[in-house]
């Protein structure tokens, strides 16, 4: 159950440092002498961090709806900010952090359950995906939420630093097995293009029946 | 501009992994003893050449080696 705050443990947060965007991790002396580490969000909503997967994991709640289940203020006595290092929250709960580096280099992780890819392409016929449907061992793909950055071929061309101007219009959906190894990383710039996008490298590719498409995006 | 490679370089190329989303960059060794570096080849089957190689033909190719 996440815990609102009264209004001078609200003061005393608001002037100090953010941990990230719109939060800061705390540990909280509760009303039971009892020690929780967590995260306070807006200043106000101190969600313990055994609480924090249940409340803000991928079925998330709305903060609104959040704030509303939450207990009135006086649960938490006291409040110290932590600095960053001191509290690891989900980071075992995300698939993979994305490294500041080129997937090549990247450590290897393993894709999870349902998880989805896109590869974006000039090809409809992209020799990549096999006749059957799979990836080949050491194709490049993005993640599912990388893709939503791309609504043109131009903008894969760009993000994904493409060596050819032609717009990469053709989307190959990627549905891996659980557990399929891949390395993360961002594109470096190349070819002339700035790169930045997320871009995944399958170690061994993906088995068949796991690539299906490609829908066509506008050329931009 | 662009050569078209056959099967048989096509192939090769898929057992190699990518440098990016849908191309590789390869080392050209031609049947003169010369190496053309660094070359983009998209799809594994269109070789972007250097215009000064505007004349290269597939028979003048020895090997392709994926560079990593």
């Amino acid at each position: 159950m996440p815990y609102k705050l009264d209004i001078d443990q609200m003061h005393e947060l608001i002037v100090q440092p953010e941990t990230g965007m719109g939060y800061q991790y705390v540990e909280a002396s509760m009303s039971d002498y009892t020690s929780l580490k967590g995260v306070v969000l807006n200043g106000e909503l101190f969600i313990p961090e055994n609480k924090i997967a249940k409340i803000m994991g991928r079925h998330y709640l709305t903060y609104s709806a959040v704030l509303k289940e939450a207990e009135q203020p006086g649960y938490v006595r006291q409040l110290t900010v932590l600095r960053r290092d001191k509290l690891h929250l989900g980071e075992s709960l995300h698939f993979a952090k994305i490294a500041k580096t080129p997937a090549s280099g990247a450590p290897i992780s393993e894709t999870e359950i349902k998880q989805f890819f896109k590869r974006f392409s000039p090809y409809r016929n992209d020799h990549r995906i096999t006749e059957d449907g799979g990836l080949r061992s050491g194709s490049y793909a993005t993640t599912e939420a990388d893709a939503r950055n791309v609504n043109t071929g131009t903008v894969a061309v760009l993000r994904y630093a493409l060596p050819s101007d032609e717009p990469a219009i053709y989307v190959f959906s990627i549905k891996p097995p659980e557990k399929t190894l891949v390395r993360i990383g961002v594109v470096e710039p190349a070819n002339g293009k700035p790169g930045g996008g997320v871009e995944v490298l399958f170690e061994h590719g993906s088995p068949s029946k796991t690539v299906t498409g490609p829908e066509t995006i506008p050329a931009g | 501009m662009k050569l078209k490679l056959n099967a048989h370089w096509t192939e090769k190329l898929l057992k190699y992994p990518e440098t990016g989303m849908g191309y590789q960059r390869v080392d050209v060794v031609l049947k003169s003893g010369k190496t053309v570096s660094d070359i983009v080849v998209l799809n594994a089957e269109n070789l972007v050449l250097p215009d000064q190689y505007a004349n290269l033909e597939l028979q003048d190719i020895a090997d392709l080696i994926v560079r990593k």
